[in-house]
Formats: structure tokens, sequence, C-alpha cells
């Protein structure tokens, strides 16, 4: 039997592995880098930006935002000035992990995101629903800003 | 550390929004976690939108595939006016190593996170060496 020299790079390639492998890895880091869920500033840090997307409809504003494994209870959300923040936090569950991490890629801790809406909304009617990781806020419109169609009588 | 910066969203009519390119069918790799217990690999895969029913989790020749369509992150009718998501779905493979048992996989989907749980094998689990 020969005798193999110990490759520490191997030791990277953990157990249950990515079929790419360090190809994929490669590709990850790149992707990681542009991601939007990142906040461009500390890349290091790597704070935690939950991804939105926010869409007008005739008569409401509705923001859907990415929050997998968050608990309902965990997260806030409050409208000011227009402003809607969400914020909450995501608890990393240690235990059972005693035989310790092989990849940690999703995100802990805590987040904030602010959207500051075109025109302002019922503060009485907004309501929030958390379902598959996904938090979706429907804001309805205040009166003045819903659509109008006004009748104009030609002379 | 919180991110405090304000995005200020714009109506759909002053500034359209530009779609990433082949959105439609772009599956990515949803974000892993994969740690050890005494008994078994856990994989968790963040999977916001799946919907239990139409995730596929398949063992195949050594290769565990997971993949989903993002159904819950589907837009309403509206004008969109900003949007982060990517993609319209999930989709990553992993390879497995020898000392799994096949036979013995679990997966749980919950708040849009995906367990699975790969047991090991006998010969893989902590045990004691006497000395002679």
């Amino acid at each position: 039997m020969a005798i193999v020299r110990w490759n520490p790079g191997r030791e990277l390639v953990n157990f249950p592995t990515d079929i790419l492998g360090m190809q994929r890895e490669i590709n990850r880091m790149f992707d990681d880098f542009f991601r939007t869920d990142r906040d461009e500033s500390s890349l290091l840090a790597r704070d935690w930006k939950p991804a939105a997307d926010i869409v007008e409809e005739d008569e409401a504003y509705v923001a859907k935002v990415e929050l997998p494994g968050v608990k309902k209870d965990d997260v806030k959300i409050t409208m000011q000035d227009n402003v809607l923040t969400i914020r909450g936090e995501k608890k990393e569950e240690k235990k059972g992990k005693e035989g310790g991490a092989h990849r940690v890629e999703r995100y802990y801790g805590s987040f904030q995101r602010s959207f500051s809406l075109p025109s302002s909304v019922k503060s009485n009617g907004i309501e929030a629903e958390y379902k598959e990781g996904i938090l979706t806020i429907t804001m309805p419109k205040a009166e003045e800003a819903r659509p109008k169609q006004i009748e104009v009588r030609v002379k | 550390m919180t991110n405090n910066k304000e995005i200020a969203v714009t109506h759909g009519s002053s500034e359209p929004v530009t779609r990433p390119e082949g959105r439609e069918d772009q599956y990515l790799p949803p974000l892993a976690d994969i740690y050890e217990t005494q008994d078994a690999y856990v994989i968790m895969l963040d999977m916001p939108g799946a919907q239990k029913e139409s995730i596929r989790v398949r063992l195949e020749r050594g290769n565990l595939t997971v993949s989903a369509p993002a159904i819950g992150r589907a837009h309403q009718p509206g004008t969109v006016l900003h949007e982060e998501t990517r993609g319209t779905g999930f989709s990553r493979a992993f390879s497995l190593g020898e000392g799994i048992d096949l036979k013995n996989v679990d997966a749980h989907f919950q708040d849009g996170v995906l367990t699975i749980k790969l047991f090991k094998n006998e010969e893989l689990k902590p045990h004691e060496i006497s000395i002679r």
C-alpha cells in the first residue's frame, strides 16, 4: 500500500458535498457577491438584508419579504410617515448540533428593512400574514391615493 | 448589526423596473446549512415560498436532489415597484458519501425551511474501542 501525502485541501470538502464541488463553491462566491439580500457595505460581516418585493395594486401596496425560519412572533412591523419598517430576529438553534457544522450559509441574527411608500396608506387597515417563510404585508391606500375616475361633461 | 438604509419606492410609471434576465424559469440553489449530530447529518435549506406538496426530494445513485417552484413568491396582478427576489424556484444537489442509511431519510418543511435528516449507518456512528 502506498503512502499518500496528506492534503489539507481535501478536508474542505465535507461529507454531504455539493455535486459540483469546488466549481460550485466558486460560482457561489460570485453569486453571493452580487446577491441583493446582502448589505453591500459589509461583505465580511454578512449583514442580513432579507429580500423584499413590493407591488402596487389599485387599492393597496403589497410587500413580500423572505424570512425563512423566522418565527412570526419575532417580527415587528411598523408604519410611520409612509415608511414601512420590518425588523426581527432569527435565533440559531444550538441544541442537537454537537457534531459540528459542515456548512453555514443561512442567515442568523437580526435584520431591519425600511421602505418609503409613494403615497399614504390607511393606518388602520394594514394586514400581515406569514406563510411558508414569506411575510406578506397588505397596505390599503388612503382614499386620496386611489385612482379616481372623473367624468367630464362636454358642453 | 442591522441595516437602517431606507429604500424609497417610487411609482411604477416614473421608473420602470427591469426584470432580471430569464427570471421566468430560473431555479437557483437555496442557501443551506449542514450539521452533524450523533446519529445523522442534517441539511437545512431556505426555500421561502415553496409549497410542501410541490417540493421534490430525490435520492438517486448517491445523489440527493431537492427542487421546488417558489409559488408563494408570485406577485398578484399589479405594478412591480421594487423587486429583490430572484428566480422562480429552488434546485440544489448534494452527493452523499458512504455510511448513510439511504432507507432512513426524513424530510420536513416548516416556515419556508426544508430540513432533511440523513441517518448514519451503524459503522459511522461513534463507538468506543476497547483496549486489549
